[in-house]
């Protein structure tokens, strides 16, 4: 019925083969066990016998009896020989299969084999299965495998047609599936350059991850669709794969021969559109130190012939260190840039694939939640581009309920949260643990003294969760004012801990010289540890919501002063490589003793506190400039040291000190004397908290430490503090069994 | 070395299970009022490869029984043989049908 020879090429082979060995036993018909013995003395097949079967020639030899004792013979000299009833079945079978598939409809081994399977009362079914030993299924997924047949799932597959393949090169198609949303423009003037009579040859540029390989893809989608001018119709798009061009080339000029054989045969094509994905990678490869001769030089010719289409695809950066750099490698293209899309776009980008998604992982996800991967992906992830990263949320959603089924099938909110924060490194919490009321409560169990400073941070913190602070801004900059050891450090971490997000601390005396400004932002180029980037750009991209520490900021240099400047306006700061770091969701701390000195020195601190806010503030704006203090959310002023303050600190340095005790086994109590005693030696508001933890360690640590090293303490055991007469007393309690 | 020829047998023996495990067919041809004798001989001779008598035999079979066995063959070489015989006989103008069933030995000795 069909005109054409339904058998693929190599197939053809078998079968006459078969024919031959039905004709030489004179048998009537060509049957499958024909069909069989033919396949065993192909190469491919008996490689799968031999792997299965221990004695192949005995089974061979089964076959052959069967096939000269159960068949029907010609007693003529001359005849037709047919196909059998059963053989004819398995081709038509065969047939359907093959034809499943329109880009390669010729029938393969596996199709056959898939054929004989489907016999029944069929001795070549049942010598099959019996010599594999397997299932059906597995038989024919060894077939399968073996021969290399599937043709819907391979891209590669090479084409029906003759032509040779072209080395070093894949065929780039769109699977079935495949649909690419937006970046009609882009594409367009693709199609508008290839069309060109000379430098026809797009190179698109863009970041990572937004999109430029698939438009490729999608532009392949189009030719085959036809939707492209005339001249452009019917082109196959080959990717040019630079890694297997070089890879094992040993010999000189071997990467060279290489890649001008495969130019060679696609100018010879002539229906070639030779895609090279990073295609600044070409530029120095495959060079020898004594040659001027890469892979672009031997590109060159290709690229200005205006028969064969190159496309491109490099980053903006890449593009900057390679192509720009040689003159005549830049002039053959024609620069398209693929810009970031925006949320909208991407969110329709995403609503596109949500289907293969949603199948591939077999999960569902609202448009709602698609919407929101978009939006956090935005917030949180700076560094990457959309769609590429609101991609990979829902990608890393669908393959975390793989993991956890019993998480449910739905990729929602709290997912996408999770995932944020496992895989991203940031926490997602909004900022606030436990809710809002908690934060001022907490921050004030663990920082005595210190209502106001509390208040103002706090007050800071609740407007940016409701929304209203500015959104160009860090989410606060304080300046926290006060005399030593009085909790500004502390409060900084507590907040930190509170928050739920990193503290990362600078000690600004460490910057006093102008050339210390390169530890924060990187090295200007051309100087050693210039790749190594900045202290304080690396550590805000790798926690964008942060608590940022600047202690004793009076002590830095101008230029510090500066940089923060731009900080604290815009939120932003370059590294010395012109990388942007984020400080949006950073809050900022800034603490100075700033003025403490005049307070002190006004007295013995508890006449003048009440004037002692007024006299720091003085002395903070002598030091520091209106710009800088205009700039800031809140000057926060810190309280010296008030007795009962220091009563509060005392029970917390003595708790600390029992909680280090506890990893020993010790468990101590403390007696009144001995707090009242702690309190009156270490009470200082010139030094503050600081002389207290100095008076615990320096009376009460060495008698615990003498004790568990050598004396009743070693294995533990409980022991009370007091003081007595004078002294501080260590007393050892018998071990109580319990 | 002893493992492998234990295995050899066991491939032997199963194939030889499997040897005789596709059931085999009994073709028959079956009566009408229009086919003659002789194209039934002729059929017999060509397709099935019988000898003239024995195709006589198997012709008048059909007649007085009403089914004529001809032979048992393996279900493929059955099914072929039938399109073959009755695709003659279409040539020819007549109606003949083949017919076959599963041959059941009541003994193992096959």
């Amino acid at each position: 019925m069909a005109n054409q020879n339904p058998f693929s090429s190599r197939t053809q082979i078998i079968i006459n083969h078969a024919a031959d060995l039905a004709l030489s036993s004179r048998s009537e018909f060509l049957t499958p066990e024909h069909l069989l013995l033919s396949l065993c003395q192909e190469k491919t097949f008996s490689d799968i016998l031999s792997e299965r079967s221990s004695d192949l020639m005995g089974a061979v030899n089964e076959l052959l009896q069967y096939a000269k004792t159960q068949l029907s013979y010609s007693k003529k000299k001359n005849y037709d020989l047919e196909f059998s009833q059963q053989m004819q079945f398995v081709i038509m079978y065969a047939q359907n299969s093959a034809s499943a598939n329109p880009r390669s409809p010729l029938i393969e081994v596996p199709h056959l084999i898939h054929g004989v399977l489907r016999l029944d009362d069929s001795f070549a079914r049942d010598w099959l299965l019996s010599v594999m030993d397997e299932e059906e299924g597995e038989v024919l997924a060894s077939v399968i495998q073996a021969y290399g047949v599937l043709p819907s799932h391979s891209e590669g597959a090479p084409s029906p047609a003759q032509k040779e393949e072209i080395p070093f090169c894949t065929l780039l198609e769109a699977g079935e599936d495949f649909r690419i949303v937006g970046r009609e423009d882009e594409m367009d003037r693709a199609v508008m350059i290839m069309c060109r009579l000379g430098k026809n040859n797009p190179l698109l540029v863009g970041d990572p991850g937004v999109g430029k390989s698939t438009i490729v893809t999608a532009l392949a989608q189009r030719i085959s669709r036809g939707d492209v001018p005339e001249r452009l119709r019917g082109r196959k798009i080959y990717s040019l794969d630079i890694t297997s061009v070089l890879a094992g080339a040993g010999y000189r000029g071997e990467m060279e021969d290489r890649l001008k054989k495969a130019m060679a045969q696609i100018r010879s094509r002539g229906d070639v559109i030779v895609f090279v994905d990073n295609i600044h990678d070409l530029v120095g490869a495959g060079k020898s130190s004594d040659s001027t001769i890469d892979a672009t030089s031997i590109l060159l010719p290709y690229l200005e012939d205006s028969d064969i289409p190159f496309v491109g695809t490099t980053t903006f950066d890449s593009f900057k260190k390679t192509i720009s750099r040689n003159r005549n490698l830049q002039r053959m293209f024609q620069r398209i840039d693929i810009e970031e899309p925006s949320q909208d776009e991407a969110v329709s980008i995403l609503l596109g694939i949500k289907e293969r998604f949603e199948k591939f992982h077999g999960v569902t996800i609202s448009d709602d939640n698609i919407r929101y991967c978009v939006e956090a992906s935005v917030k949180f992830n700076p560094e990457k581009r959309l769609p590429e990263k609101a991609i990979d949320l829902m990608d890393e959603g669908g393959a975390y309920i793989e993991l956890h089924p019993s998480y449910g099938k739905e990729v929602n909110r709290e997912l996408v949260n999770k995932i944020l924060s496992d895989v991203v490194g940031v926490s997602v919490s909004d900022g606030l643990e436990g809710g809002t009321v908690d934060l001022r409560s907490r921050l004030l169990s663990r920082v005595f003294g210190q209502d106001s400073a509390v208040d103002a941070v706090c007050e800071a913190i609740y407007t940016s969760k409701a929304g209203l602070s500015d959104p160009r801004k860090p989410l606060a900059s304080f300046l926290f004012v006060g005399p030593t050891g009085v909790g500004k450090t502390l409060l900084a971490r507590e907040l930190a801990s509170a928050m739920g997000v990193a503290l990362h601390r600078f000690d600004m005396s460490e910057y006093a010289e102008k050339h210390t400004v390169s530890k924060f932002i990187g090295a200007p180029a051309g100087y050693i540890g210039y790749d190594e980037g900045g202290l304080l750009t690396d550590a805000i991209r790798k926690t964008p919501r942060c608590v940022l520490l600047l202690d004793e900021i009076e002590k830095a240099h101008q230029d510090i002063y500066n940089l923060l400047l731009q900080v604290m306006d815009y939120g932003t700061m370059s590294d010395s490589k012109g990388q942007k770091a984020d400080f949006r969701s950073a809050v900022i701390i800034m603490t100075s003793n700033a003025g403490a000195r005049l307070v002190s020195r006004g007295g013995v601190g508890f006449k003048f506190t009440s004037n002692a806010g007024e006299v720091m503030s003085k002395e903070v704006k002598n030091v520091f400039a209106p710009e800088f203090l205009n700039r800031l959310s809140a000057t926060v002023l810190f309280n010296d040291l008030g007795r009962d303050m220091a009563a509060l600190i005392v029970d917390r340095g003595l708790e600390d000190l029992s909680a280090m005790l506890e990893g020993r086994k010790v468990s101590v109590t403390y007696t009144d004397a001995v707090r009242a005693q702690v309190l009156d030696e270490g009470f200082s508001p010139e030094y503050g908290a600081r002389q207290i933890e100095r008076t615990i360690s320096k009376n009460i640590k060495p008698l615990l430490v003498h004790e568990i090293l050598f004396g009743a303490l070693c294995e533990g055991g409980t022991a009370v503090i007091d003081y007595r007469d004078g002294k501080y007393t260590v007393e050892v309690l018998p071990p109580s069994r319990s | 070395m002893s493992t492998q020829t234990q295995q050899q047998r066991q491939t032997s023996t199963s194939l030889r299970e499997k040897v005789h495990y596709p059931t085999r067919y009994i073709v028959f041809i079956i009566n009408d009022d229009f086919t003659t004798f002789e194209f039934v001989v002729k059929l017999l001779m060509e397709v099935f490869d019988k000898s003239e008598s024995e195709g006589w035999t198997i012709a008048c079979q059909t007649n007085d029984e009403g089914k004529g066995i001809v032979g048992i063959y393996t279900k493929d070489i059955a099914l072929t043989k039938i399109r073959k015989a009755t695709a003659m006989a279409r040539e020819e103008g007549f109606p003949l049908k083949l017919d076959m069933e599963p041959y059941m030995p009541f003994d193992d000795d096959l």
